[in-house]
């Protein structure tokens, strides 16, 4: 009889029944709980104040970038510049561009910059309609205040003229 | 990984991956915050922690006014996929308070997975009643899923049966699956055979739905196994690959099909295969005892006892390996073979596909792994190193923000004689002087009405030449000639003052406005110089403030890295304890194979003797 035993656990599948070490279990997951808000709280103010000691709201510019559906263009990489003088040059990854067409924001420069008049321009390569290489670029006259200054490089698709827009707008 | 293992871990991926499909139905542009914006692109890259991390600080900074209840509930769901359970709690309470969030029904959504996470299957139930309105389509699906698993968990079968058939769609392999083990559990097993042989009729696209199929080929087989029909169970259990994640489960049930279709010997064939696989599978190790078995009801007695003999010293030996290696989890090899594989990984799940089991256990590791909760050890151990590793990171970057402190302050004195040079030069004194003078001399203007004031160029020059034209007439004789000069030059006089006269408001109109956009200028300066003081004033108390700042944080990372080194070792302990604990109870399955097989042994032999004896007395 006591195969008949075997053979019920052969056809219900047999599991251990865990053990209850649940009070250290959870202690230890309370703990870690703690432990990772903590530093995910130190990792905020570690953030805030790089950007504080770097880029101070006085000076700080922050340049983003959108681009909207991307079916007539894909960016490749960008050059920014400010008031002439290239700031940086980035280079996307596909993951990257898959991110950005969609929907995602890249906070692609933070940099600083004096108050008064400025000019923004953006240098976008790309791959444009029939898969040939483009190349465009978009400009943005701006005034810096003692206000943190957000600039939006958005690349649009205009469906009526079946190829890109590239626009800049203040935030 | 066990099979079982991926759907907790799925399900948390996948509400994140519902996020990246929530937000992407909507216009691309439609971020009315750019912050918002920047941690989908992060989520969209599976960065999942820095999106969490820098929504916080969105959410810190106020920078989030359009979207801040979905960015809360967004960060809700990051921190529970990184197993910060309370706070992602805290935050999908708050809106499911709320009388009028437009997310409360999400929040619901998202207690009641938090719930069923934690065994809370009652409460999880109840929270998903409080959901009003319909979700977004890949929730709503996950929705009834999780009802389902949740009344699944209270063993309430049929209404989980009921809630699958109705949400089921017919070609989700794994909701086919809950649904006929829903039904098979709830004595429908006519329904669950018809769903099952439905789900393996349809075409698997991945090694998951296959693995699914296969066990859902073992549930057939049993089921057939039921009802007697040995054939069509053979028939399924001969498509499972033998040498796959389910081939232990397959090859038993397999023998014991064969077996009660009255095939003795072909029963044997699978368990051979499966003593020859050495697993570890305590199924698999049932194959020694069966072999036994078989043969002592096949009239096979003399095989019978030497398969149980041979049982015996294979159950002797595994246990006696057991010991060694229960022993060897204390002498630290296990852990240090374990241990360094979780170095440089990122938080969360994903690491677990890519270890390299430890050798020192040898297989009984698969014994150890089949415990959930080991896992869950394995990844808080996980998570602990990455976080060392992240503070190490950020001890190592302390001199950097002391180096940039440095760098503003330098910055700063080198501003400071420039500030005392603004400070000591009076021209700003002398201009302000000279328009509160102006201001005074319009006002005298004003009030006097003095049109010859505030003349331009023309008018000066017309002034200059009528008074050219008087001394000129003064210096002519009296007499008709003069009396005409006289009459034009007074008519020309009229006509001027007239004028001037007619443009004195506009031209005053035109010095106040002036005067004001010097006045704004002026203020404009006076605020920057205020400003500049101030700057000047508050900058070393700031300056202060950081350093006591960073000094501060680099003690928070002390203290920290203390508390993680102590909990490490807490959690290595309680990760070898289970260890040790899943092995002995596997020792202990194993001994009561070898006490049955002993069993067996003596039933043989003392049959045998009684019937010899009967022989004899015959």
């Amino acid at each position: 009889m006591r195969f008949f035993t075997i053979c019920l656990l052969l056809l219900s599948s047999i599991s251990f029944q865990a053990h209850s070490s649940t009070s250290t279990s959870e202690d230890i997951d309370s703990q870690l709980q703690s432990l990772k808000k903590e530093i995910m709280q130190l990792n905020r103010q570690l953030f805030i104040l790089e950007e504080e000691l770097l880029y101070p709201s006085s000076t700080q510019l922050a340049v983003y970038l959108s681009v909207d559906v991307g079916k007539y263009f894909t960016v490749d990489n960008v050059e920014l510049k400010i008031d002439g003088k290239t700031v940086t040059h980035y280079l996307y990854t596909a993951r990257e561009q898959k991110a950005l067409s969609r929907g995602g924001v890249q906070r692609l420069y933070v940099g600083n910059v004096h108050s008064g008049e400025h000019q923004l321009t953006a240098v976008f390569n790309g791959i444009g309609p029939n898969q040939r290489p483009l190349q465009r670029a978009a400009s943005i006259n701006f005034n810096k205040a003692k206000e943190v200054k957000n600039i939006e490089f958005l690349i649009r698709d205009d469906e009526d003229k079946q190829q890109a827009q590239f626009l800049a707008k203040e935030w | 990984m066990p099979c079982r293992l991926l759907v907790p871990r799925l399900s948390l991926v996948l509400i994140l991956l519902c996020w990246s499909t929530l937000a992407s139905a909507e216009e691309a542009t439609s971020f009315k915050d750019l912050d918002y914006g920047v941690a989908f692109f992060d989520l969209y890259q599976e960065r999942y922690y820095s999106s969490a991390v820098n929504l916080g600080i969105s959410l810190q900074q106020q920078k989030l006014r359009h979207h801040k209840e979905e960015a809360e509930l967004l960060l809700g769901s990051m921190l529970l996929y990184y197993g910060m359970h309370d706070d992602a709690e805290a935050l999908f309470t708050r809106h499911t308070q709320l009388q009028q969030s437009p997310v409360s029904d999400r929040a619901w959504f998202y207690m009641a997975k938090l719930r069923y996470q934690r065994g809370l299957h009652d409460a999880g139930l109840k929270a998903l009643l409080n959901i009003q309105g319909q979700l977004p389509d890949e929730l709503e699906r996950e929705r009834y899923r999780l009802q389902a698993m949740l009344l699944m968990a209270q063993e309430r079968f049929d209404l989980a049966a009921e809630v699958s058939r109705q949400t089921q769609s017919p070609d989700d392999l794994f909701a086919q699956y809950n649904l006929a083990v829903a039904l098979k559990k709830s004595k429908k097993t006519k329904e669950s055979y018809r769903t099952l042989y439905r789900l393996i009729s349809l075409e698997a696209e991945t090694p998951e739905a296959e693995m699914l199929q296969h066990k859902a080929r073992i549930i057939l087989a049993q089921i057939h196994l039921e009802y007697g029909n040995t054939e069509n169970a053979i028939a399924l259990l001969l498509k499972i690959p033998f040498d796959g994640v389910f081939a232990d489960q397959a090859l038993i049930t397999l023998a014991w099909t064969y077996y009660q279709h009255g095939e003795s010997a072909s029963a044997l064939a699978p368990l051979r295969l499966l003593k020859e696989r050495n697993s570890t599978d305590i199924q698999a190790k049932e194959a020694w005892l069966l072999e036994g078995y078989i043969q002592e009801h096949a009239n096979a007695q003399h095989e019978a006892k030497k398969s149980y003999n041979n049982a015996i010293t294979h159950y002797q030996r595994e246990i006696n390996k057991l010991d060694e290696v229960i022993d060897s989890l204390g002498d630290g090899r296990f852990l240090d073979q374990l241990l360094p594989q979780l170095h440089g990984v990122s938080q969360g799940w994903g690491w677990e596909e890519h270890l390299d089991l430890p050798k020192e256990s040898g297989p009984y590791i698969a014994v150890i792994l089949s415990r959930d909760h080991f896992f869950e050890a394995l990844k808080n151990l996980h998570d602990l190193r990455y976080l060392n590793d992240q503070l190490s990171t950020w001890q190592s970057d302390m001199p950097s923000y002391q180096h940039m402190l440095k760098l503003r302050q330098t910055r700063y004195n080198e501003f400071l004689p420039l500030l005392a040079l603004v400070k000591g030069n009076k021209h700003y004194e002398s201009l302000i002087r000279q328009h509160q003078q102006l201001t005074q001399q319009l006002n005298e203007i004003d009030q006097q009405e003095a049109i010859y004031q505030l003349l331009d160029e023309k008018a000066i020059k017309q002034l200059d030449r009528l008074s050219q034209i008087e001394t000129t007439l003064e210096k002519l004789p009296k007499g008709d000639l003069y009396d005409d000069y006289q009459q034009r030059y007074q008519h020309l006089k009229g006509l001027l003052m007239w004028e001037l006269s007619a443009s004195f408001k506009p031209r005053s109109w035109q010095r106040r406005k002036e005067l004001r956009a010097q006045q704004q200028l002026l203020d404009s300066a006076a605020e920057k110089r205020k400003n500049l003081t101030k700057t000047k004033l508050t900058t070393p108390q700031m300056f202060a403030e950081y350093e006591a700042q960073i000094n501060d944080m680099g003690y928070q990372i002390e203290t920290l890295s203390q508390r993680i080194d102590q909990l490490y070792t807490l959690q290595e302990e309680d990760l070898l304890e289970q260890a040790a604990d899943a092995l002995q109870q596997y020792r202990n399955q194993l001994m009561l194979y070898r006490d049955q097989a002993y069993y067996r042994v003596a039933y043989i032999k003392d049959s045998a003797l009684n019937t010899r004896q009967v022989q004899a007395v015959e």
